[in-house]
């Protein structure tokens, strides 16, 4: 797989595991342009021992948690901005917002976790990108998925 | 709702994504390593400078008295030891990204403690630069009793300040980011063991 084509297959992906971390597009879009830059960096050292998604949602996550160092108070309660912006389908957009607002207010690892899962990656692969063991991986998301059910239908808006 | 599905296709309804596209990601990387390859360059040039310009200071200028020497001498070994505590701090920051987040998280932590501790080395540099400095103005100030008085008098102040007032409190606040810092790695840690 060359660059090209693995930022084509995951830019957007990448790209949509930073917004739920941060519900921040500028953020989101630094953080991706980042990972990438890393991903071209560091492509000789990949071993071929792990999926290549794995190895770049790793880089991609932990540059999310690496943003700690910098500024803990980053996590935005409001909608994500620029996308509030966006005219057409305005119901599906409140309701998209609405979901990255929910996901970003879950602790680091949890926001990880779901945004993975939401990407579609199976969960043997999210444990291999978080560190946690597999069975702990399924209890965590079962957890993270009511609790994001919960605050879904507390809120009624969806 | 109540179908994990429903969310999915919500989450992955986002079509309004700008993102430059690959040739654009590939002239940014080209960009961003020259940039890189021009900070080192300059960086190195001005070590050289630095270090050349304090040699030729010392080989040039005619040291009367022997503090003087001896005064340059721990001067430069205090800059050199900056240099060092330099240089350690930027090789430590990075860190492998490649890792698990559990592992990534284990090693920011040991770099954040590791880095902490670098204030014993700090302390040797400043006591070098001081005690160069005492050394180094002593010919100058040997021939008048009143400026030799006023001057060490007022370089102890200055050393007893920065032991005791300015040095504790830099220390305090260190301390305090780097126990932020700690306590919010572990809080996330402890969410992967959950």
């Amino acid at each position: 797989m060359d660059f090209d084509e693995i930022y084509n297959t995951y830019s957007q992906k990448i790209f949509r595991v930073c917004l739920g971390y941060f519900n921040d597009y500028d953020i989101a879009r630094d953080m991706t342009q980042e990972t990438f830059i890393a991903v071209w960096e560091s492509i000789g050292k990949f071993e071929q021992r792990s999926e290549i998604s794995t190895w770049i949602y790793r880089i991609a996550t932990n540059k999310c948690l690496r943003q700690i160092q910098k500024n803990k108070n980053h996590l935005k309660t409001n909608f994500p901005e620029n996308l509030k912006q966006e005219e057409y389908n305005v119901e599906k957009d409140e309701r998209l917002s609405l979901l990255q607002k929910y996901i970003s207010e879950l602790p680091e690892i949890e926001r990880i976790m779901i945004a993975l899962s939401l990407n579609g990656l199976p969960q043997e692969e999210i444990a291999e990108i978080t560190g946690s063991s597999h069975a702990n991986c399924r209890v965590m998301l079962h957890r993270i998925k009511k609790k994001l059910m919960k605050k879904i239908e507390d809120d009624g808006r969806f | 709702m109540d179908d994990f599905e429903k969310i999915k296709d919500i989450w992955s309804s986002e079509k309004s994504i700008h993102l430059p596209d690959s040739e654009e990601i590939k002239s940014n990387i080209q960009q961003y390593k020259s940039s890189k390859r021009r900070n080192m360059y300059l960086l190195a040039v001005a070590a050289f400078l630095c270090l050349a310009t304090i040699i030729v200071v010392i080989i040039s200028c005619k040291a009367d008295h022997y503090t003087k020497v001896v005064g340059e001498v721990l001067i430069f070994l205090g800059i050199l030891i900056v240099l060092f505590i330099k240089v350690r701090s930027l090789k430590k920051s990075n860190i492998s990204e490649l890792t698990s987040n559990k592992v990534f998280l284990d090693n920011l932590k040991n770099s954040t403690l590791r880095k902490s501790k670098t204030s014993a080395l700090h302390m040797v540099a400043f006591v070098l630069i001081g005690a160069g400095y005492a050394f180094y103005m002593y010919m100058y100030v040997l021939d008048n009793k009143l400026l030799m008085i006023f001057s060490y008098s007022a370089l102890v102040i200055f050393l007893l300040f920065m032991y005791f007032i300015f040095r504790p409190f830099t220390e305090r606040i260190s301390r305090r980011k780097v126990k932020r810092l700690i306590d919010t790695i572990e809080g996330i840690k402890a969410q992967i063991k959950k």
